[in-house]
């Protein structure tokens, strides 16, 4: 479903990425484990468009992506959830997962449709607590539950437990379980392989820009 | 019910000006100009861009059409959207190339530029030199026809505004101002949303710039001064962001204008100095305890 071919990135002269070359299949799950500073997010964020490449190419059920603009690449299913989340500060939890959705749907579909997203995963407590005022675990859902709203074929997890106390990331991974169990696509970058090995199906280690399967 | 309500106390607001006199007929025209420029600067801030250039906007488009207007009608006419469509490209323009904080700079910079370059524009007519410090003249509608135009337009642009803000596209808006990249991430077109509202907002101001000039029947460099500038920020500062109550606070800095430049000229400009030196901490006390008094209201 999701080909990355010969993508290769640097930064000032640096070498981040080298010829990374990566496939996820429909329903697969990916985990890309590396020490900090590997490379996992700028990998994501290439794949996701918001990083442009210094060569290779993305490619999604054999459309290019590879040079689209970040909404461009939302549209073609490909969505990417930040590692220190990013809430919309303004908005409470409900409108933060229905405004992705307010693209197809005008607001009050939308705030229902997001309504039910919430309900599907037990977290309508949540949905009328102002964005700024939830806790970091909170917080960490709302990101991960946006980027589901969109609908995607593939969602590009960037450390989802990172800073995650067991508690939080308990909650959190029996969210992404239900996910998985609905097909849901994924590739989930860590650097504690541990925490995913009951996610993902495969694994690959991302270390010194290169990216190696593991067997 | 709510819009009904709002819309009323504005009509209030009208008709007590319209039966207090001619002079205050005249003032609710002013009032109702400087509400408009302050809703044009609230979209942009929704956006996440605090525009300290709206004297720009709002001058600009007048200026240029009546210059036109010393040549012929029809040039002034064509002059006046032409200028506000590449005003807000303009704009539009700063906030690609620019961040935040950049951007506030950026727009104060460039209305400043036409305060100071726009005294030494002349042009011949009829053998006679106009403009400079001077101005040009431009149509002039008398000040009833201004009352009637300004309410109208005040209560449409309200209406309108208040619909956007509260659809969809609104919602598009809000998270562009709370975090453009988090928005491109999922899937919002960011250029799309800031060059509609940039431009939207360049309409509004241009226009109140076009009532302004239409007013008086002459325009100068004086449109482009910095409490143009300042007004839409110390009002929307005042009202914490709400339409509605950033119409009301334009209201009250038009009244509260005259009456302290009445007491000592540029008494106004020492208010509004102090509104921006302690604007943290009325920021933070209008938008904590007002938003908690609105609620409950």
């Amino acid at each position: 479903m999701l080909k990355v071919k010969n993508l290769s990135k640097s930064f000032n002269g640096l070498m981040i990425l080298k010829n990374i070359n990566l496939e996820v299949k429909v329903g697969e799950v990916i985990g890309i484990y590396g020490p900090n500073g590997s490379g996992k997010s700028t990998l994501l964020k290439c794949i996701a468009g918001l990083e442009k490449p210094d060569c290779g190419k993305i490619i999604l059920m054999e459309r290019n992506l590879t040079d689209l603009k970040p909404w461009e690449v939302v549209d073609a299913g490909v969505v990417y959830a930040f590692q220190i989340p990013r809430p919309f500060r303004s908005m409470s939890f409900l409108e933060n997962v229905a405004t992705p959705l307010m693209k197809s749907y005008n607001r009050d579909k939308a705030l229902k449709l997001a309504w039910d997203i919430l309900s599907k995963f037990e977290l309508e407590d949540l949905a009328n607590r102002k964005a700024e005022k939830l806790s970091q675990g909170e917080t960490k859902l709302l990101e991960i539950l946006r980027a589901y709203a969109t609908n995607p074929h593939i969602m590009l997890l960037d450390e989802p437990f990172a800073s995650l106390d067991m508690e939080n990331a308990l909650r959190l991974k029996s969210k992404l379980k239900m996910m998985k169990e609905e097909g849901q696509s994924m590739i989930i970058t860590t650097h504690r392989k541990k925490i995913i090995s009951d996610l993902a199906e495969r694994f690959y280690k991302l270390e010194g820009g290169v990216l190696i399967a593991e067997s | 019910m709510k819009r009904i309500a709002e819309i009323s106390v504005i009509l209030l607001v009208a008709l007590t000006s319209y039966f207090a006199g001619s002079f205050y007929r005249w003032l609710f025209g002013i009032m109702a100009i400087y509400a408009i420029i302050t809703i044009s600067w609230n979209l942009m801030k929704t956006i996440g861009r605090l525009s300290m250039g709206h004297a720009l906007l709002f001058g600009l488009p007048a200026y240029i059409s009546a210059m036109g207007y010393q040549y012929s009608v029809e040039a002034s006419i064509y002059l006046f959207p032409i200028t506000i469509i590449l005003s807000g490209i303009l704009f539009f323009v700063f906030s690609k190339i620019t961040g935040k904080t950049a951007f506030v700079f950026l727009t104060f910079i460039a209305s400043i530029m036409l305060w100071i370059l726009t005294p030494k524009i002349v042009i011949e007519k009829d053998g006679i030199l106009v403009g400079g410090e001077v101005g040009f003249n431009f149509f002039n509608v008398h000040f009833h026809g201004i009352f009637i135009l300004s309410v109208i337009s005040l209560i449409v642009i309200y209406l309108f505004t208040a619909e956007i803000t509260s659809s969809r596209f609104g919602y598009f808006m809000k998270a562009v101002g709370d975090d453009e990249t988090a928005s491109k991430a999922v899937g919002i077109n960011v250029d799309r949303v800031k060059l509609i509202t940039i431009m939207y907002s360049s309409v509004l101001a241009g226009f109140a710039g076009l009532l302004y000039a239409l007013d008086f029947g002459h325009i100068s460099y004086e449109v482009f001064s910095v409490e143009t500038s300042i007004f839409p920020f110390v009002a929307s500062l005042l009202s914490g962001g709400n339409l509605f109550l950033s119409v009301l606070s334009s209201f009250f800095l038009v009244l509260l204008k005259r009456s302290l430049n009445s007491v000592y000229p540029g008494l106004m400009d020492v208010f509004y100095a102090l509104v921006l030196v302690f604007s943290p901490k009325i920021g933070g006390f209008v938008y904590v305890k007002g938003k908690k008094f609105i609620k409950k209201l």
